[in-house]
């Protein structure tokens, strides 16, 4: 059964106390958030989460999205929900003010944002892609076109879609063909085709803006030649509504492994009109800056998923009646054990548990460096967290959706035969999670731009932003005491994770091919550090939390037991991808093509 | 962070029992913990509480009828501000009830 | 020997040479006219002045500044008659040089020696009229701009010049004022002129003729043929666009009317538009490329077919191949190859074809051009480079001539190596060794002859004969790291076994940048400060074996000798320095303190000189100014007046004897040596450190230093004066390099330092944070 309770203690742990240390200024950025406004925010979008979006989850994906004649049905009570979820101002919840949304940090938007990927994906994306899309638009529209399109997206009445991948070029954009030609009043007429383009139709608003990618008559070629337009599906009146159709539409929509009540349609351009958004041939800029927004954001969906699939297991380990425990029966009077009893339940369970707190903790961080590279007011400070949220995001985004495919696949098989069963909702979650892997560039592409970006950039500022922290915790809480073990551990994967780095500078510097042999196992290594880091924290505060009395001993004690379960079972880990690292590309690369 | 715990001992007898109590009190510091202090005149007194590796610096000045101070904790400790100085008032008042 | 000179024409050119004479420590008497009845020195005076200002320096130091009188040509000509050697410098005008040589030959004593800087007129119509006596001492001397720092020197001797006093001049231009001296005939242009003006107009005319744009021309005519980033165009405006139709002038008028050069030597409209309308280049008020100011300082670049100037564009871009590959430069598909070849098919061939007419010998000409025009290449070596077969049958597809030595050469190269030794062609077809002058010691040729005894990533080391080895530092930049300092602490033992001495030296750019500071901030980067501190501690230990090793270490800087560059000489038993060496200790502007022992030796050095006042403090406050202010010598006779270099350390003027010079130095030091004993210091503590602080606040107020600044003086005061310590006796030369360790790691966890070191590696330029 798919259950879910929003993790609200261990968010607003994630959001208030674990990360006060780290300099970028968190909520107090935003005087005007305090945390009993913030923690009211994260309880009401627990509730329309659970109550709204979760029971549409498991029957929207049996029926699907329909495509008929151009138009795209959603599931049943996706367009109430959506309604609802519009009304209540959550499309807008961390857009800017000035064209009416609440402007509330990420650091909040990001949890909110995990509670709606835990409940329904599919439901997601629908107000996710309008929120890149206004994201892009701000960053690079000029006035006119802001206010013409931005304060109905944000409210929620028109909705948003990224069209960036033809049949022929999904992750080298540099071959795409939809021509764009101007028609002389500042508009211009777009042709071409456009596939995976999610909620490219649906009928959930009275309009969807289309932004584009595309070239112009004199453009360069390759991906310098590239340039962003704004198409909508209606051109707006001169009171601002939809008005006449214009010459896009869906031309059919794909039959997935999951996210199926997510419309992901193929799209045709006839002539369609359509303004430039930002400098003729920087499309691909005004689109990356927006990615990097969005790759953080899938990562989320991973963790979301993670977490649902997490509570769900444990639901049905508690439930489920099998065989005894191994130290003796422990329901005597019941017919059997719950399963949970057995260590190797507990074992997937905690691993959801840990992999879920850990990237969460790990993502809240990475939250506060989106809200600080925008609202510090010391420059330094936003430039940190600048370097920080580069180097990361390609972290958050491999990660989370490794590890929340890894808690999905775990929660099938603790529920053994029934998982593989459509109805039991867990088999749901392992098919959903599968393409955040994939799409926003695939975690191998995500590996790539660490090892060979971020790495090198500014020669390795980058780095500074994670490896400074990391190591004045270490040097500040080595020695005696209770945290001892727990500090050389970390302290011993720190070292690996240092060795992998000069290892990959030095070897990568001379040979391409040594950096992208290490890349995924190096992304693995330094995400594994950064969560290895936040349970360390979190069990220092818990230790203090405890140490100075505390109403809510449980929650702590239980922080420090899922904690030590991380650095016991799953820190380790660590040793084998510097090993990895450490063997070089040889391996890989003795095999001649034929020989595969 | 300020502290206050209100007393009627009198300045000196305050002083006489937080000078007995100290020594108890950082024998009973759980787990983890430490406590040294200093008297820095007559009736203030300067401790730091070491608990899992984090230092909070506690002042206090001991008046006729209250103890007053402030403590400082980390940043990471931010968010449990309020409970450290419960704490300390908690114990310093141990310590003023102790004859 | 040549114990004073004389200098006729305090013009530029004039003025540089009794700049660089005095350089070499002999005095020089510089005349010109009379123009102020009242101040009648007041021409040559005024030409010292300017000297003394000129940027880039013409004088090493204050010493040699003073070692120039002025005088005038009336009343100070009969002073000729105390000169070993008189140069002409005046104005190229025939007329007046006759007059002046006549007023000349009746004063001078006979066996002066007579020479003219002239590069356009020939000798033979120079010495016109003049006796025998006076042609047997007369010659041409042609030194380049500036002439304290272009190496060239073209010696034209006529067929009455008596040998030996063209010896003596040469062999004074060589060892005292530094030059490479290139025999030529007394042909127009000489040797490096003339090719260097065939070759500007070729790819003038090839820019216009194929609608090059002169950023594309400079990019492809710059880097990738070794030619300075200057190009074609850049070059131009640097030495002013009007000499060219002067220089074109003098050729025509004076080449046969059949020379290659008289076929391409036009006049461009354009140009001449430009220089009537006063843009003759960067002393001017732009030229080819310019500034507009008005538009924010935007670099513009003209426009050959339209005569507009418009914001410099990015330069074509050059396949990766043809950066490094000429063959695959002159053939890259477009512009690139198209103009390369343009350029350098007609250039190459007109060198060529100097063979056996304006000289008889290939290696003056790659010599005079490698010398005279900065180029990395001489003409045959390019040659070599592209292939002399392809190169001559590319000339014949294109039904061009080729030259004698080509079809010599016949497909051989122009250069080999012949069982280690360096050969090249000569003009009657055979391979002959390439010899060096005596007391010159290349480490090239020794690279070419033999295997190195040890060799490491960053470093290795060479026989160089007579039981003298020496370090050579290979990495980039030649900088300094952990596999340096681990190839040094292996050669200690190798030499005081094998050995009698070691040389520090190399033939790079420059001596050593310092630190690699590179390896330093990715160690920062990533938190390794363990490997940090190893770099420091590292450098530290490697540094004292070579100080207290049982043989003599002679270290031989030219160039750049900073920081970790600086400190290998600090720590040497003595220097032989090239008069250009920019040695300094500027660790202070990245944020940093010296860390491998130069506090200790600078305080060393300034202790020990003899103008220092007594007692503890004034050796501290000297070092303390010295490095705070990331001070760097503007020559090596600059750093003996900072402290740098002691006064008997040595300097040697031409860059090719400085490894001679600095293997006979440590040879001189073999017998008897000892190791020096370790200092120990009398540091005044916290009162020193005070009076230190009160002088950082002075320059704060004065806006001289910012607030990190400040930090970091105060870290360098910490180590100068000796410590936390209230009263500190006396400290050891191993308690102050631990706190030199100390101190160098608390500021490389400051995020100020680290900004400024990324700064410097991105940029090249100090953060003034």
């Amino acid at each position: 059964m798919q259950v879910y309770t929003a993790p609200l203690r261990d968010m607003r742990f994630v959001l208030n106390e674990l990360h006060q240390d780290d300099g970028f200024g968190g909520l107090s950025v935003h005087e005007e958030f305090t945390t009993d406004l913030t923690d009211a925010v994260l309880e009401e979008a627990a509730k329309l989460c659970q109550d709204v979006l979760l029971p549409i989850n498991l029957s929207g994906d049996a029926e699907g999205c329909r495509y008929e004649n151009g138009v795209v049905r959603t599931p049943k009570g996706f367009k109430e929900a959506y309604d609802q979820f519009v009304q209540s101002g959550w499309g807008g919840l961390v857009m800017p003010v000035e064209y009416g949304g609440q402007g509330l940090p990420e650091a909040v938007g990001k949890l909110v944002e995990e509670m709606i990927c835990a409940t329904n994906v599919s439901f997601s994306l629908y107000p996710g892609l309008t929120a890149g899309a206004v994201t892009a638009l701000n960053a690079y529209a000029s006035e006119e076109l802001k206010a013409a399109y931005l304060p109905k997206m944000i409210s929620g009445e028109w909705s948003g879609t990224m069209n960036l991948t033809e049949p022929h070029c999904g992750t080298d954009l540099g071959l795409l063909r939809t021509k764009a030609e101007p028609v002389g009043d500042g508009s211009y007429k777009l042709t071409g085709s456009k596939i995976f383009i999610s909620a490219g139709e649906q009928d959930l608003t009275s309009n969807i803006i289309h932004l584009v990618l595309a070239r112009l008559p004199d453009a360069p070629k390759g991906v310098k030649g590239i340039s962003l337009f704004l198409v909508p599906k209606f051109l707006p009146d001169e009171a601002g509504n939809p008005g006449a159709r214009n010459g896009v539409r869906a031309s059919g929509i794909e039959h997935k492994m999951g996210i199926k009540a997510s419309a992901t349609c193929q799209m045709q351009f006839d002539e369609a009109i359509g303004w430039l958004v930002g400098e003729p041939h920087r499309g691909l800029e005004a689109m990356f800056t927006m990615m990097n927004a969005e790759r953080v954001g899938v990562g989320i969906q991973g963790l979301g998923i993670g977490e649902a699939a997490y509570q769900s297991a444990v639901w049905y380990a508690k439930d489920r009646l099998q065989g005894r425990s191994l130290s003796g029966a422990k329901y005597p009077d019941k017919a059997a054990d719950p399963i949970i009893v057995h260590p190797d339940v507990r074992k997937n369970l905690l691993t959801m548990r840990a992999y879920n707190e850990g990237c969460r903790a790990l993502g809240a961080w990475v939250a506060r460096g989106l809200d600080a590279e925008k609202h510090a007011t010391d420059p330094e400070v936003r430039q940190r967290a600048e370097d920080f949220v580069a180097l990361m995001t390609p972290v958050v985004k491999a990660l989370f959706t490794d590890l929340g495919h890894d808690s999905a696949s775990l929660a099938v098989q603790v529920y053994g035969g029934h998982g593989y069963i459509h109805e039991s909702g867990v088999e749901q979650y392992q098919r959903d999670a599968r393409i955040a892997m994939i799409y926003e560039g695939t975690n191998g592409i995500q590996a790539l731009d660490l090892v060979g970006r971020k790495l090198g950039a500014h020669m390795g500022r980058y780095l500074r932003s994670f490896f400074h922290p990391v190591s004045a915790f270490i040097e500040e809480n080595k020695g005696e005491g209770p945290m001892q073990k727990m500090i050389e551990g970390l302290e011993k994967a720190f070292g690996a994770l240092q060795l992998s780095t000069a290892t990959i500078a030095e070897k990568g510097m001379k040979d391409a091919e040594e950096a992208g042999a290490a890349a995924s196992d190096y992304l693995r290594l330094l995400g594994l550090v950064g969560m290895a880091y936040c349970f360390a924290k979190s069990t220092k505060i818990a230790g203090l939390q405890l140490f100075f009395g505390t109403e809510d001993k449980a929650f702590y004690e239980t922080k420090i037991k899922t904690a030590t379960f991380f650095f016991e079972k799953i820190l380790p880990q660590a040793t084998t991808h510097f090993l990895a690292i450490k063997a070089g590309k040889g391996a890989l690369m003795a095999f001649a093509e034929d020989e595969f | 962070m300020d502290i206050s715990i209100p007393h009627s001992l009198g300045r000196v007898e305050a002083r006489r029992r937080i000078e007995v109590g100290l020594p108890k009190l950082a024998a009973h510091i759980p787990g983890g913990g430490a406590l040294t202090s200093e008297w820095a005149g007559d009736y203030v007194l300067n401790m730091t509480i070491t608990a899992l590796g984090s230092r909070i610096p506690v002042s206090l000045t001991i008046e006729e009828d209250r103890l007053s101070g402030s403590l400082e904790v980390p940043a990471l400790m931010r968010m449990m501000q309020g409970q450290v100085a419960e704490f300390v008032e908690l114990s310093a008042g141990k310590m003023l009830d102790k004859a | 020997m040549v114990k004073e000179l004389c200098v006729i024409g305090a013009g530029t050119m004039g003025a540089g040479i009794a700049a660089q004479a005095a350089n070499a420590g002999v005095p020089v008497l510089l005349l010109d006219i009379v123009r102020d009845a009242a101040d009648r020195n007041s021409v040559a005076a005024g030409a010292i002045e300017r000297l003394k200002k000129a940027e880039p320096a013409a004088f090493m130091s204050k010493a040699a500044a003073r070692l120039v009188e002025a005088g005038n040509i009336e009343d100070d000509l009969g002073r000729v008659a105390e000169c070993d050697w008189v140069i002409e410098a005046i104005v190229e005008k025939i007329e007046l040089k006759h007059a002046l040589y006549e007023k000349l030959e009746a004063v001078r004593t006979p066996g002066t020696a007579i020479s003219s800087n002239t590069s356009t007129i020939p000798l033979d119509r120079l010495i016109e009229g003049r006796s025998e006596a006076f042609a047997r001492d007369f010659l041409i001397t042609h030194f380049f701009n500036p002439p304290r720092y272009m190496r060239l020197l073209e010696i034209v001797a006529g067929p009455k010049s008596d040998p030996a006093l063209v010896a003596k001049v040469s062999d004074f231009a060589d060892r005292a004022m530094g030059k490479t001296v290139v025999r030529a005939k007394d042909t127009p242009g000489f040797l490096a002129n003339r090719v260097g003006t065939y070759w500007l107009q070729a790819a003038i005319n090839a820019a216009f003729e194929q609608g090059v744009s002169i950023e594309d021309a400079d990019a492809i005519g710059g880097k990738p043929m070794g030619v300075p980033k200057t190009g074609i165009f850049g070059l131009v405006d640097l030495v002013g666009i009007d000499l060219m139709p002067y220089l074109k002038a003098s050729l025509t008028g004076t080449l046969p009317a059949n020379d290659p050069y008289q076929s391409i030597a036009h006049d461009h409209p354009l140009i001449l538009k430009m220089i009537a309308e006063g843009y003759t280049g960067r002393k001017g008020k732009g030229g080819f490329y310019r500034i507009n100011k008005e538009a924010g300082k935007v670099k513009e670049a003209i426009n050959l077919s339209t005569g507009d100037y418009a914001k410099a564009a990015k330069p074509v871009s050059i396949p990766s191949a043809a950066q490094k590959d000429l063959k695959a430069l002159i053939s890259a598909p477009g512009v690139v190859g198209a103009y390369a070849w343009a350029v350098l098919g007609p250039t190459l061939a007109y060198a060529a074809g100097l063979i056996g007419e304006a000289s008889d010998d290939i290696l003056a000409i790659d010599v005079a051009m490698k010398l005279g025009y900065n180029w990395k290449y001489g003409p045959f070596e390019l040659i070599d480079r592209i292939g002399g077969a392809d190169f001559v049958a590319r000339l014949q597809a294109e039904g061009r001539e080729i030259p004698a030595i080509l079809t010599l050469a016949a497909g051989r190269p122009f250069y080999r190596v012949e069982e280690g030794v360096r050969q090249y062609l000569g003009a009657d077809g055979e391979y002959h060794a390439i010899a060096r002058p005596d007391g010159v010691l290349l480490l090239e040729d020794i690279k070419a002859a033999s295997k190195p005894v040890l060799k490491s990533a960053s470093a290795a080391l060479w026989d160089i004969g007579d039981g003298v080895v020496a370090l050579e530092f290979t990495g980039k930049m030649n900088a300094l790291d952990g596999e340096v300092m681990k190839l040094i602490e292996k050669t200690i033992p190798l030499v005081a076994e094998q050995y009698k001495a070691l040389v520090v030296y190399n033939e790079g750019s420059n001596f050593s940048a310092g630190a690699n500071l590179g390896l330093a901030i990715f160690a920062i980067n990533i938190a390794a400060w363990g490997e940090v501190e190893k770099l420091v501690a590292g450098g530290q230990k490697a540094y004292k074996a070579l100080k207290y090793a049982p043989f003599p270490v002679v270290a031989a800087p030219f160039g750049m000798a900073l920081g970790g560059g600086c400190e290998i000489c600090l720590n040497a038993d003595a220097v032989q320095a090239h008069a250009e060496t920019y040695i300094g200790l500027v660790e202070c502007g990245v944020g940093l303190i010296p860390g491998w022992g130069g506090c200790g030796e600078l305080m060393v050095r300034a202790a020990q000189s003899p103008k220092a006042p007594k007692g503890p403090m004034p050796p501290v406050a000297k070092a303390f100014e010295t490095i705070s202010t990331a001070t760097v010598a503007k020559s090596a006779a600059n750093a003996k007046e900072i402290g740098y270099l002691r006064p008997s350390d040595g300097i040697t003027m031409n860059r090719d004897r400085l490894l001679a010079d600095a293997k006979a130095r440590a040879l001189a030091m073999v017998e008897g040596y000892t190791p020096p004993a370790p200092p120990t210091f009398r540091l005044p503590g916290a009162s020193g450190k005070t009076a230190l602080e009160l002088a950082v606040k002075g320059f704060r107020a004065r806006g001289l230093a910012t607030p990190y600044d400040e930090v970091v003086a105060d870290k360098l005061a910490t180590v100068l004066t000796g410590g936390d310590a209230d009263v500190v006796d006396t400290v050891t030369e191993e308690q102050l390099l631990a706190l030199e360790l100390r101190e160098f790691m608390t500021l490389v966890r400051d995020s100020r330092t680290q900004a400024r070191v990324e700064h410097m590696l991105t940029t090249g330029k100090p953060l003034r944070n």
